[in-house]
């Protein structure tokens, strides 16, 4: 079964992106699919590569890092969402002229096209968050 | 044209009530952004709506859903200006020119919170809440803001 995980919050802060990171791993154990991960609203801080947790926590973004590149998934970080909460890549920090780039590698960024698109080509397009 | 199909399509067309009879495919597949949150306080509101109009830019056969707090996300006069946030309210005004026609309200949510119809945009539709369980069960994706 093709599977899109969408994660709407944030690292740390509460438990949605950990859950999420969870159903990812088990999805694909269980030799599922993950079409896409698409992280949106709050959720895009999970690809900052800034995170800088104490040694003995779970690095979020080094985390979902290893999961990418381990099985080649796509993940989106909306670009929207991104740029309003100071996740930037090389390209967009040049663009605004920031002193820094932080999107961790194995991160893309791109549009809400990219969450339709995976609505329509998923079998199962599972939400993760907010918080509420 | 149905009489030419295989006897084998006989059930799926036996469900027609609950489904429509065209098999699912990407470009049909229908899309419902069910839109729980204030609209202000927190940023969820704003990015269901930039969802809904991206969905209808790419030609996606969306619906969408107002809830509990949701449903002032549908009240005019809005003045988010007096807590620095930009008045988002606009888009909803847009969801026909980009083809989303089907804007449900939950009506009890609205008249838990005293809500005034005349509040509400020409464009949405009341619904109970019995038939907001039909309109998820009837979609094939759902997302929840």
């Amino acid at each position: 079964m093709k599977f899109t995980i969408v994660i709407l919050g944030p690292p740390y802060t509460d438990q949605a992106a950990e859950t999420a990171f969870r159903f990812a791993q088990a999805v694909l154990e269980k030799k599922h699919h993950i079409y896409r991960l698409f992280f949106y609203h709050d959720g895009v801080h999970n690809a900052s590569s800034l995170l800088s947790l104490p040694q003995d926590e779970i690095q979020p973004s080094q985390r979902w890092r290893q999961l990418i590149d381990q099985y080649q998934l796509e993940a989106v970080v909306c670009i929207a969402s991104a740029l309003r909460r100071g996740v930037l890549n090389e390209t967009e920090a040049k663009r605004f002229a920031k002193p820094g780039n932080n999107l961790m590698p194995g991160f893309e960024l791109s549009g809400l096209g990219d969450l339709i698109d995976a609505a329509q080509h998923s079998d199962r397009l599972i939400t993760f968050g907010p918080s509420s | 044209m149905n009489d030419a199909l295989p006897p084998s399509n006989q059930t799926q067309h036996s469900s027609d009530q609950d489904k429509p009879n065209t098999p699912i495919t990407p470009n049909t597949r229908r899309i419902l952004l069910v839109c729980r949150t204030a609209p202000y306080g927190n940023a969820l509101a704003r990015e269901s709506l930039e969802t809904a109009l991206a969905a209808g830019a790419i030609g996606a056969k969306v619906a969408m859903l107002f809830l509990d707090e949701g449903v002032w996300q549908l009240a005019q006069h809005q003045k988010p200006q007096g807590i620095g946030r930009k008045n988002h309210s606009a888009m909803l005004g847009a969801l026909p020119l980009y083809d989303i026609d089907t804007v449900l309200v939950d009506r009890d949510s609205l008249s838990k919170r005293c809500i005034d119809l005349a509040e509400l945009g020409d464009f949405t539709q009341l619904i109970d809440s019995l038939q907001v369980k039909e309109v998820i069960a009837d979609h094939d994706v759902i997302l929840s803001f």
